[in-house]
């Protein structure tokens, strides 16, 4: 059986409803790859209706990037939800009395009042709005299957009501999972907690279950061995537009230039660790000494994105080269990357965690300095990377080693070497990595066996 | 441009300066209003207007002040900022107006109210996006409604009367205050007389009859028939005492009073509850300002009193009660060498020896935990009121995350070795499976709340650094005795004291040393007093004092010790006599200006700065620490007697025989530093280790 184009059983185009908050042109790190997803669909004729959130509920978040909208496919239609997180907001006329008193009280009140409605203290309070537009779009085209990416969870609840009132079938790519914390490596909640509950049901219905790594999947297999069957790795990759390098013509008493592109959203102490390793390592090494340390992304999250504690150390540690440069396009990243000597990569987690931006940075082909767990998934990944530093857990020593390391590696690597540096990287292109699970799942549901569109067409 | 920024604490100074900066450059007049520093706002920055706010209450009527006293502190800040007409007046002409901290909401949103036409905003980044959006003309116009919200508070607002007696002019007069002082006697509805006390003792303190304030509430909390109104009046008073920087006589009867109250509401199945007031209780019992910021504590004299506090609370014991282990102690399995867990958070100021011991020890592979290095162990470590919940049968969520957090950990490690009893407090709150337990309390810990949280029947062993700290817990913490108690040891702290040898400097024999003054436990001021005598009799003697000055923030009582402190010293210091070094890394090269070395101490577990004092051959003079002074052991158990002085006279005296002349100063100097390296050098400490651990 096999045809072009997947057909419902009604004969017309099948329709995705797939719940994507966090779709472009959100400055999250999860929006390249809901992009992808939905432009694959899109790519095999699928009918695509995204539903995120309005683009001021990122304002105060991870702010937006409309770069990042350009590579949609125009096919798709995005319908955003008046949404928006009430814990971030900034402007202080939407502050109720009580709040504006005792903001503590307030968040407390209506963590545990968005619980009561769906265990995700933060976002259970949209549960209503999602479940209605869940329902409302499919009266308007009946949906032929229903995908949520999450975080967060509560995307699940409309999965479910559309699924228990009108019987459509439902996967989800959990990304990180639910039930493993993949920050500190932990179960997150017992099976008899509500979430528990919650993850249960919908893993027991759900058509196929994706997740990013082999530890979590692994997880998964092991708490619900009976849908061992229905849960895969669909794994993150680079996008071959964010590492398409001009070549650096760098002069011998050039300085380095150290890089680290992502949000700073780890912890005070992990940057303090840093700086402190990077400072030392300057002391140590002339190579280090004159170069730079160049931080591009979002310093922190939330209200006081780019004006807290991070931003502080990073300030501060401007006499060690330490440079903030703010934000990057998605259309600026590869040339940021091309300005580059080396590479850091800063990651919470463990075994249990990948973080997408390893992809992309193994496949620059530069000197990567990890800063993260030894036992970690991105140490999985990179290993046999001929420029890594390897992984030494939080240890300052270590990480001075290693900045010394990747400073002479940026000046002496062979070109073999740089061609192995990307080919190493270059199996984890994310389109590649997701088009056999997307082409699964339209077969599964639809039981045609698609072909691939090479372009998008606009 | 007009941007209009409200801070209700100080904030940091770097982000400030650069967000004036970037406010300048889209051409705005920035406008600093609240409560900071005047000395830390730099006049180079630009700011347009800097105004502080009096927050003493001077511009209100009494009627406000005293409602500004008894509202939630966001309240009385706007009670503050509301009364400054400068402030109202940029705030009706400003564009954009900020909070910067959660202290400035309030008022920013009553300014706001003030000003319809103007962007409001919380957080300078958000502020910094809005002014940009003004500037470029793209801001979306104000929200013209703004919640009014109800007062909550209305209907329960204290009578006028409850706050006249409050009233400074009042209780500012000795017939006025004692007549006030009857009035919460006097029959009347429960809820008017806790208004009435809690507005009384408020006042009283204001107008410094702190005695009086204390006494009122004692008497009144004997007439309130339910335990959360005795709890409340007896906490409202003893708190403000100790925020005052001093420890009341109600310490003990108000931690008593939140106990009962505890015990109410666990005898009611409310563990929430009970482990709000169980907080509450141990908070007040074992405050810093009682037992740390001052240079006296109850806890030594009265241990048995604190011992009884918890143990006759059913719900503070049921907190540290025994749970015992579900397993014994397994030991390795034969060919193997023996997992060593070494658990800290954040401090390993006493465990670098025992790291590198270890580490290259083929029969020991050696773990470090970091606690401060996993954010999710930390946040349980951290959260004591939940701790005590799940202890007190709720919060299931929390023993289910400290399982899934510590289990791996406790499955690896056939001992696990806690320093400081906080992250013991959190590891004993799951089954230690087969792997043995070792605590080691510090002198700190003994004054603290962590060893009443610590379920020590999953505790096999447990560590002091020295006699007279084991005898203080043993006779405060109940879990400590009885037959759940852990076996009980004595170990110094380990120090690697063989590189503290080195020739002394000229004038060396007439110069006396101390080593660390950052803490009010080491009555720096007991040290001037040595001096003064000293130089007295002999004008060559001076005093170097190594290391940072005190945490003035910590609390009024530290500020207090820190403020009288530097006033002396600053006298001593232009004659000479004294010379503070600061923070050092080099204290083995400092200490070879030092003839002689100080323990002016009031507390001390071992005090490392006198045994690297004596390794180095400086001939140490210990006061006999006050703390512990006539038990059983102390300052004179750990050290040779003849080092140890009850008087500055006494140590003058000690002194001057030790440095009477270059042979005899030289000859103590020899015995002192065989002495220390004969008793805590590392080669010595680390067999203990090894027979504690069951290495070798």
């Amino acid at each position: 059986m096999s045809t072009a184009e997947p057909r419902s059983e009604a004969g017309d185009r099948p329709h995705l409803l797939y719940f994507a908050i966090g779709f472009p042109p959100a400055a999250k790190s999860c929006v390249f790859r809901m992009r992808e997803t939905a432009n694959q669909f899109a790519s095999l004729g699928w009918r695509v209706t995204v539903v995120t959130i309005e683009d001021e509920g990122w304002l105060g978040d991870c702010g937006i990037d409309p770069t990042l909208s350009a590579s949609v496919d125009p096919r798709i239609d995005i319908v955003k939800l008046p949404l928006s997180r009430d814990d971030l907001e900034t402007d202080l006329r939407r502050f109720s009395r009580e709040r504006a008193i005792d903001p503590q009280l307030w968040h407390r009140t209506m963590r545990e009042r968005a619980f009561e409605i769906f265990p995700d203290p933060v976002f259970g309070g949209w549960r209503y709005d999602l479940e209605e537009a869940a329902l409302r779009i499919h009266r308007e085209h009946p949906v032929t299957l229903s995908l949520a990416s999450c975080v967060p969870y509560v995307q699940l609840a409309a999965l479910r009501r559309l699924y228990e009132d009108c019987g459509v079938p439902y996967a989800v790519d959990f990304r990180d999972g639910w039930s493993i914390d993949v920050v500190d490596d932990v179960e997150a909640f017992p099976r008899d907690s509500e979430a528990g509950k919650w993850e249960e049901r919908v893993i027991a219905d759900a058509v196929s279950f994706w997740c990013v790594n082999d530890p979590i999947a692994e997880h998964y297999r092991n708490r619900y061995p009976e849908h061992r069957s229905r849960i895969h790795v669909v794994r993150n990759g680079y996008d071959a537009d964010s590492v398409d390098l001009p070549v650096r013509q760098r002069s011998a008493d050039e300085p380095l230039v150290f890089g680290h592109l992502g949000t700073v959203s780890f912890s005070v102490r992990l940057l303090e660790k840093v700086l402190e390793a990077w400072s030392a390592a300057r002391a140590r090494d002339p190579l280090v000494a004159s170069a730079t340390l160049e931080v591009r992304g979002h310093i922190g999250v939330g209200a006081n994105r780019g004006a807290n504690k991070h931003m502080e150390l990073l300030r501060g540690a401007a006499d060690d080269g330490v440079v903030v440069g703010g934000p990057v396009p998605k259309a600026e990243v590869s040339q940021v990357y091309g300005g580059w000597d080396a590479l850091l990569l800063v990651i919470l987690g463990g075994r249990h965690m990948t973080s997408g931006k390893v992809y992309e940075y193994m496949s620059t082909g530069l000197p990567i300095v990890s800063m993260h767990e030894r036992e970690h998934d991105a140490s999985r990944l990179l290993d046999g990377h001929p420029l890594w530093t390897g992984a030494h857990g939080l240890d300052v020593e270590k990480l001075t080693e290693s900045f010394c390391r990747a400073a002479h590696l940026a000046v002496s690597a062979t070109d073999e070497q740089r061609r192995a540096a990307r080919a190493h990287g270059a199996a984890y292109e994310r389109g590649a990595l997701m088009r056999p699970a997307v082409r699964a799942l339209t077969e599964l549901v639809t039981g045609a066996v698609p072909e691939i569109e090479e372009k998008v067409e606009s | 441009m007009d941007v209009l920024v409200v801070v209700g604490r100080m904030p940091n100074t770097d982000t400030l300066s650069a967000f004036v900066a970037e406010l300048k450059e889209l051409d705005a007049r920035v406008h600093l209003v609240g409560t900071f520093s005047k000395h830390a706002i730099d006049p180079g920055w630009g700011l347009e207007t800097v105004r502080r706010v009096a927050t003493d209450g001077a511009n209100l009527d009494w009627r406000a002040r005293a409602r500004a006293l008894e509202a939630h502190p966001h309240e009385r800040f706007w009670a503050y900022v509301g009364a400054d007409q400068e402030v109202l007046r940029l705030a009706k002409a400003a564009d954009v107006i900020v909070a910067v901290d959660t202290k400035a909401y309030y008022s920013t949103w009553e300014l706001a109210r003030l000003n319809p036409r103007a962007h409001a905003c919380v957080g300078l980044a958000a502020a910094q996006r809005k002014a940009q959006a003004v500037r470029d003309g793209v801001a979306q116009p104000p929200r013209v409604e703004q919640t009014s919200g109800a007062d909550a508070g209305q209907e329960q607002r204290t009578s006028d009367i409850a706050l006249l007696l409050g009233h400074k002019k009042l209780l500012s007069n000795k017939a006025g205050a004692a007549l006030a002082r009857r009035v919460p006697l006097l029959p009347m509805r429960e809820k008017t007389r806790i208004d009435m006390t809690r507005n009384l003792v408020i006042g009283l303190f204001a107008a410094k009859r702190n005695r009086a304030a204390l006494a009122t509430a004692s008497s009144v909390a004997g007439k309130l028939r339910g335990t959360e109104a005795r709890s409340e009046v007896l906490r409202t008073a003893t708190r403000r005492a100790l925020a005052q920087g001093f420890t009341p006589d109600t310490l003990l009867a108000s931690a008593e009073a939140d106990l009962a109250h505890a015990d109410r509401l666990f005898a009611d199945r409310d563990a929430a509850g009970a482990a709000e007031f169980v907080d509450h209780g141990l908070h007040t019992a074992f405050h810093r300002v009682a037992h740390i910021d001052q240079r006296e504590s109850p806890l030594p004299k009265r241990a048995e009193e604190f011992a009884r506090l918890t143990a006759a609370s059913t719900a503070a014991s049921a907190v540290a009660a025994g749970r015992g282990r579900a397993h014994l102690v397994a030991e390795p399995e034969p060919g193997r060498p023996r997992r060593l867990l070494v658990v800290m958070d954040g401090n390993d100021n006493f465990l670098g020896l025992i790291r590198t011991y270890y580490e290259s020890n083929p029969d020991v592979e050696l773990r470090f935990l970091d606690i401060a290095d996993y954010p999710g162990i930390k946040r349980l470590a951290g959260n004591r009121r939940r701790l005590m919940e799940y202890r007190l049968g709720g919060d299931p969520m929390y023993g289910f995350t400290a399982e899934q957090h510590l289990r791996p950990h406790l499955d690896w490690a056939d001992t696990v070795f806690i320093d400081w009893c906080a992250a013991a407090a959190l590891f004993t709150s799951v089954d230690p499976g087969t792997a043995r337990i070792v605590v080691r309390l510090h002198s700190y810990e003994a004054f603290s709340y962590w060893p009443r949280l610590t379920d020590f029947s999953r505790v096999d062993d447990l560590v002091f650094v020295a006699d007279h700290i084991r005898d203080l817990a043993l006779r405060s913490v109940p879990a400590l005795t009885g037959a759940q108690a852990p076996r009980t040891h004595v170990v110094g702290n380990g120090m690697d004291l063989a590189g503290f040898a080195l020739p002394k400097n000229p004038d060396a024999r007439f110069t006396v040393g101390m080593v660390g003054i950052g803490q009010v436990a080491k009555d720096p001021l007991w040290a001037l007093q040595v001096i003064r005598e000293l130089r007295r009799r002999d004008e060559r003697y001076r005093l170097v004092m190594i290391g940072g000055d005190m945490d003035t923030k910590a609390s009024q009582a530290a500020a207090a010790y820190q403020r009288s402190f530097q006033r002396k010293v600053t006298a001593l210091e232009a004659e000479g006599a004294v010379e503070r070094r600061g923070a050092i890394t080099d204290v083995p090269g400092n200490l070879r200006d030092i003839g002689v070395i100080l323990s002016s101490s009031v507390l001390e577990g071992c005090h490392v700065g006198v045994m690297e004092g004596a390794a180095s051959g400086a001939v140490p003079v210990v006061r006999d620490w006050p703390f512990f002074s006539g038990q059983k052991h102390g300052a004179s158990t750990l050290y040779p007697a003849d080092w140890v002085v009850g008087t500055p006279e006494a140590a003058a005296d000690r002194i001057l025989a030790v440095t009477a002349d270059e042979e005899t100063w030289a000859g103590h100097g020899r015995e002192s530093e065989k002495h220390a390296l004969a008793s805590w050098d590392w080669p010595v400490v680390r067999g203990e280790f090894d027979r504690l651990f069951g290495i070798g």
